[in-house]
């Protein structure tokens, strides 16, 4: 009953502080940025709301609705909108609403709960939120809830809609924050992040001090650094019993977090789902893009309402796709009484104002009464989690998915068209049956699907590089990283390489410790040789370019290639060529970016020269942050004066500083290459500019795709490799063979040229 | 080719990051023709002369001058002796497998990268080598092992001891294809059932090769004896049933029946998989004939192979009995069938198997004999 007398109370007060306003620009809203430090201290002194009746961690739903239902906002005292009434009835339909109590209860009696929810349930919106009317943050020490999100996408567009339902302003109360953009305040007591920012801030802060409760949304993804936070908070909980944390999870696989958080309870909340009907093939297919075109045209022509949703693998299937997919229909609707087709497509690249096409409703028939028009939406496997379109009641399925795969033993890192789990399948499905009952044609027997799909998608861990996350497991102050609790642990392999070349890199002194290298290395969000090889440029005085190359190299490639002109394409690109490599391409690309010129209409200069004006400026605002980094830590930025003859070798050298693992030897013959140390056979992925054969190259990237290519690179010199990293390029260390021989001759050359002419400087500047 | 505009910025580098010291070009608004020298290259400092051979490019230019000289043969060498022989000979074998095409270039090196994926870097050579595997030693790692926390009751399979492999997808074979088509060949291979080899002393298994080479021989010249006499016989007519054929070459034909079955057989079985067709979701019941033909589900009727001069179309229901005429001829021996087909030939159509001539009298004046030995 207390609360409710503080309910008059506060409503009571605001007349006089109403009256108070006429006089008080404080008080004035269009003014209140001005005094948010004034207002705050207000609203704890004769100001309370609500909220501060509560009992932390002993409140009730009914407590809450109340609060919820104003007439002010509870968090920061202002009246709350006509909108925020209208998302609130919406809100209370939600399925995860019906059980609030229950939640609240299970978070009442326990640190660490499991939380599953099927998609559209409600939960990453809602769950944050009743979190906050039980926990309040803000009246305990000035903490925070944190709620984390595999995308940074997602991380945004979750934060803005939750600040919508909150009635606050983004940033204030509810902010984001994500790789290379912050978005909170001081008032904040909600953030959205992603899990790679959260497991930052653990580097700085071991106990995650700043917060007092932490949901991990989207555990099911199983992303490294998901993967990484999980281990990390099963150790900060015993240090910190006041820490309550949430795992939440999609799909039904609840059972392994339980067990792996010592058997934490778990609640379930059902999602608003249709039953979907399941269909194999009869037979396998041969060709699983001609047989998901046949089923889309097959289903247009036959089915009910409804529109279908394609998963395809990449960018390039899913163009083709779409192309063949629109020729068809239209030949459909001239020959015969079908509705209209409208084919979307999407994937992870394609600009947000595309990307937002999507959403549009499916045409109209094209006369009263006619056939229904139908939209298509052809996907990468963004559409099986992350992204919900509505309306979608027919699911094609062939099977497969692009998948990042890691191999310690050749060291290669690529994308491959892989089939997909049992999961995975049943997620897509799933799909379906969004709006209404559904249907899901699987291209495929269902004696493959048994027989052939994994049961679960193997979680990043096992499949990435991890030279980052271990550097980033020594900062948390992990040392044993042998016992360290993985939920999954990666391969024996997989580690070995990663603590081996970031001992190359200097990052680690050969006891396993982090060197000083090591620690400032860890500052930045880069890969480590990235990172290596931004702190020492200043020595090759080139900080200035290599800033501006790792930015380059940390976005979405800058060229485009529309398929409609790709000699034009070709033609602009080479514009930019320079003879010794990719790299410097890209540079120059970048500084003709900047110029005033291309700056006074960029859309139209990235557009006349085929690129990508979203890669540049992602590439410009990575530079600013990383430029803030290296300024905190006194790292100079300097350049080498550009009619200076060593201006470009500079840079090639300093490339060399953090990348002289990834070398590439020319081979016996023809246009092929050789890995220096693991000898693998490659060639020169045929995006590159170099035109004559350079003996020596470094490169940024070994993929496989038909066939192993060497992306992104640069011609070096044996001499640099051998000065700059003598440790790796240790001659005796090499197996017998041209590299070896190579060196060899190049390390005595050197000796002969230093006894002949002793007193010669370095070619450095 | 006109200079390409350039103007380095000569501002102090410690201006704000957005105009920094790059050099900044003026991009080219239209590209410029020849690519090879564009205005990036042109403005790129020079390359340093000291620079230009490596030590590196030196090799490359010896090696290929050492081919150049094997190539040549040296005048001088006009007696050699049998090891500079075999040794010349084995370099310029070298020398001819050098220039490999693109795809065997490629196949080499996914040859290596699959037997480098299949090597544990653990159990490699130089795994003692590396500091990683040290640095986990140091932690208390045991090769053999997986890492991760050791929980009670929890088996060490369950731990991922092995990376996740790595599949290069070159088609755009469906899920269950690959293996549902080596199942179907399987399959069909299995009633062939190759009968297995046992172990034999070599000179039982030299007599044998020499048994098997004469009667293949034998054979061979049986079969030419038969076509020989399908051009005599076969003649004009184009349908005929099986049993109307002599047997003497009635097996000919039989054969080239059977051969050209399985042959459709095997392409209908092709078609079969998932060509074109569409997944079949069960809806036959809603298609007629016309549909399924147009769709594919049928195959389209067959055609009457129109071959000149070797048309048979041999009633098939003919074949359900057992043909005991031509069984029992096939189990002569080779030597016994070639006879009988040279003597029949001889006799009906003056025609010499061993002369290869047909000669106008019965008498066959000239022909030196009746077997091949009196033919030399």
């Amino acid at each position: 009953m207390a609360s409710e007398k503080k309910r008059t109370g506060s409503d009571g007060e605001r007349p006089t502080k109403r009256s108070k306003a006429e006089s008080d620009p404080a008080e004035n809203p269009y003014l209140a940025h001005m005094y948010n430090g004034a207002e705050k201290t207000a609203a704890n002194g004769n100001g309370e709301t609500i909220l501060h009746t509560f009992k932390r961690h002993d409140t009730t739903a009914a407590q809450a609705e109340m609060a919820e239902d104003g007439p002010s906002n509870p968090f920061n005292s202002k009246p709350l909108s006509k909108q925020y009434f209208g998302i609130l009835k919406s809100r209370r339909n939600l399925p995860v609403h019906q059980q609030r109590q229950e939640f609240l209860d299970m978070f009442h009696s326990t640190q660490i709960m499991v939380f599953v929810g099927e998609t559209g349930s409600g939960k990453t919106t809602q769950i944050p939120q009743f979190v906050l009317f039980d926990d309040l943050p803000h009246l305990n020490g000035c903490k925070m809830v944190a709620c984390t999100q595999p995308r940074r996408v997602a991380a945004m567009s979750v934060a803005k809609r939750v600040a919508d339902e909150m009635d606050v302003q983004l940033g204030d109360e509810v902010g984001y924050n994500i790789r290379f953009e912050n978005n909170t305040g001081p008032k904040t007591i909600l953030t959205y992040m992603t899990d790679g920012m959260l497991l930052r801030e653990a580097m700085n802060d071991h106990n995650l001090d700043r917060y007092s409760c932490i949901i991990l949304d989207e555990a099911h993804e199983r992303t490294l650094a998901t993967d990484i936070l999980m281990g990390l908070l099963k150790e900060v909980a015993q240090r910190r019993p006041d820490l309550k944390i949430i795992i939440m999870s999609a799909t039904l696989d609840a059972q392994k977090f339980q067990h792996y958080f010592n058997d934490a309870p778990l609640l379930a909340v059902p999602g608003r789902t249709h039953p979907v009907e399941i269909y194999y093939t009869a037979e396998a297919e041969r060709d699983y893009c001609e047989a998901a075109l046949r089923t889309v045209l097959q289903i247009h022509a036959t089915e009910a309402e409804g529109d279908i949703l394609l998963f395809l693998t990449g960018e390039e299937e899913i163009e083709d796709a779409c192309r063949k997919i629109k020729l068809e229909a239209d030949e459909l609707l001239r020959e015969t009484d079908c509705g209209p087709l409208s084919v979307y497509a999407l994937y992870g690249s394609l600009p947000p104002a595309q990307q937002q096409k999507i959403f549009e409703p499916a045409p109209p028939p094209r006369r009263p009464g006619g056939p229904p028009g139908r939209k298509v939406v052809v996907s990468t496997n963004i559409a099986e989690t992350s992204l919900t379109i509505d309306g979608i009641v027919y699911v094609v399925d062939p099977g497969f998915s692009k998948q990042k795969v890691y191999n310690p033993r050749i060291r290669v890192e690529s994308l491959l068209v892989s089939p997909i789990s049992k999961a995975s399948a049943q997620q897509r499905a799933g799909r379906a049956g969004r709006t209404r009952p559904g249907k899901c044609y699987r291209l495929y027997t269902e004696s493959a699907f048994k027989k052939e799909l994994i049961e679960q998608t193997y979680p990043e861990i096992l499949r990435s590089n991890l030279a980052s996350t271990v550097l980033e497991l020594k900062k948390l102050g992990i040392d044993d990283l042998v016992h360290f609790d993985f939920m999954d642990p990666p391969a024996p392999e997989t580690m070995m390489r990663a603590l081996e070349e970031l001992n190359y890199l200097a990052c680690l002194d050969d006891d396993g410790n982090l060197t000083t290298l090591g620690k400032l290395a860890s500052e930045f969000p880069l890969d480590p040789a990235l990172a290596v090889m931004l702190i020492s440029s200043p020595e090759f005085y080139c900080s200035n370019e290599m800033l501006s190359l790792t930015a380059l190299l940390s976005v979405p490639q800058v060229f485009t290639r529309p398929p409609s002109a790709r000699k034009a394409a070709d033609e602009a690109k080479a514009a930019f060529a320079h003879p010794d490599g990719d790299h410097l391409t890209m540079l120059n690309v970048y500084h003709a970016f900047k110029s005033p010129e291309a700056q006074r209409s960029p859309n139209q200069w990235c557009y006349d020269n085929f690129l990508s004006l979203r890669a540049l400026q992602s590439a410009d605002n990575v530079r600013n942050q990383l430029q803030r980094i290296m300024d905190r830590n006194g790292i100079e930025l300097v350049s080498t004066p550009f009619e200076d003859k060593n201006y470009y070798t500079n840079i090639r050298k300093a490339l060399c500083a953090g990348f002289f693992m990834q070398v590439a030897k020319k081979g016996q013959s023809g246009k092929m290459y050789v890995t220096v140390k693991d000898q693998q056979d490659v060639f020169i992925h045929p995006s590159t500019v170099l035109q004559q054969d350079n003996e020596w190259l470094i490169y940024n990237e070994f993929v496989l795709t038909t066939k192993n290519y060497i992306r992104t690179v640069t011609h070096v010199k044996p001499e640099w490799l051998l000065e700059i990293a003598p440790l790796y390029y240790d001659v005796t260390s090499f197996p017998k063979g041209p590299v070896r021989t190579a060196l060899e001759r190049t390390l005595e050359k050197s000796k002969r040229k230093e006894l002949i002419g002793g007193k010669s400087s370095g070619s450095r500047r | 080719m006109p200079p390409p505009p350039r103007r380095p910025n000569l501002l102090g580098s410690d201006s704000d990051s957005e105009s920094e010291t790059v050099p900044v070009r003026k991009p080219a608004t239209k590209p410029l023709k020849p690519p090879t020298f564009t205005p990036a290259a042109a403005s790129s400092p020079p390359a340093p002369a000291e620079d230009t051979p490596t030590a590196a490019d030196d090799d490359e230019d010896d090696d290929e001058d050492d081919y150049l000289s094997m190539c040549i043969p040296e005048p001088t060498v006009l007696q050699e002796t049998l090891t500079q022989r075999m040794k010349r000979q084995q370099r310029e074998s070298e020398i001819r497998g050098r220039p490999k095409s693109k795809a065997e270039l490629a196949r080499e090196a996914a040859e290596k990268r699959d037997a480098a994926l299949a090597q544990s870097l653990l159990s490699a050579e130089n795994a003692r080598q590396s500091k990683g595997l040290k640095m986990m030693q140091k932690m208390g790692f045991t090769v053999g092992k997986g890492l991760g926390k050791e929980k009670e009751g929890e088996k060490e399979d369950m731990r991922k001891l092995e990376p996740v492999g790595v599949q290069l997808k070159q088609d755009k074979a469906g899920i269950g294809h690959t293996s549902e088509v080596k199942r179907r060949m399987e399959e069909a291979a299995e009633g062939e059932g190759a009968p297995k080899r046992r172990e034999v002393d070599p000179e039982e298994y030299r007599q044998r090769v020499a048994e098997e080479r004469e009667e293949k021989r034998l054979q061979g010249q049986f079969f030419g004896a038969q076509k020989v006499l399908e051009g005599f016989e076969g003649g004009e007519e184009r349908k005929q049933t099986l049993r109307g054929i002599n047997v003497l070459w009635r097996g000919l034909v039989k054969h080239r029946e059977e051969a050209e079955r399985e042959r459709r057989m095997r392409y209908d079985m092709e078609q079969g998989l998932g060509a074109p067709k569409l997944p079949g979701y069960d809806r036959d019941y809603e298609l007629d004939a016309e549909d399924k033909t147009a769709l594919g589900i049928e195959p389209a009727v067959k055609v009457e192979r129109t071959e000149k001069g070797r048309t048979y179309i041999v009633d098939p229901e003919e074949d359900e009995g057992e043909d005991e005429e031509l069984a029992e001829f096939e189990e002569l021996p080779w030597a016994e069938k070639l006879e009988r087909i040279t003597g029949w030939l001889r006799e009906k159509h003056n025609y010499c198997f061993w002369c290869k001539w047909k000669y106008d009298t019965a008498e066959m004046d000239g022909c030196p004999g009746t077997d091949e030995d009196s033919h030399g």
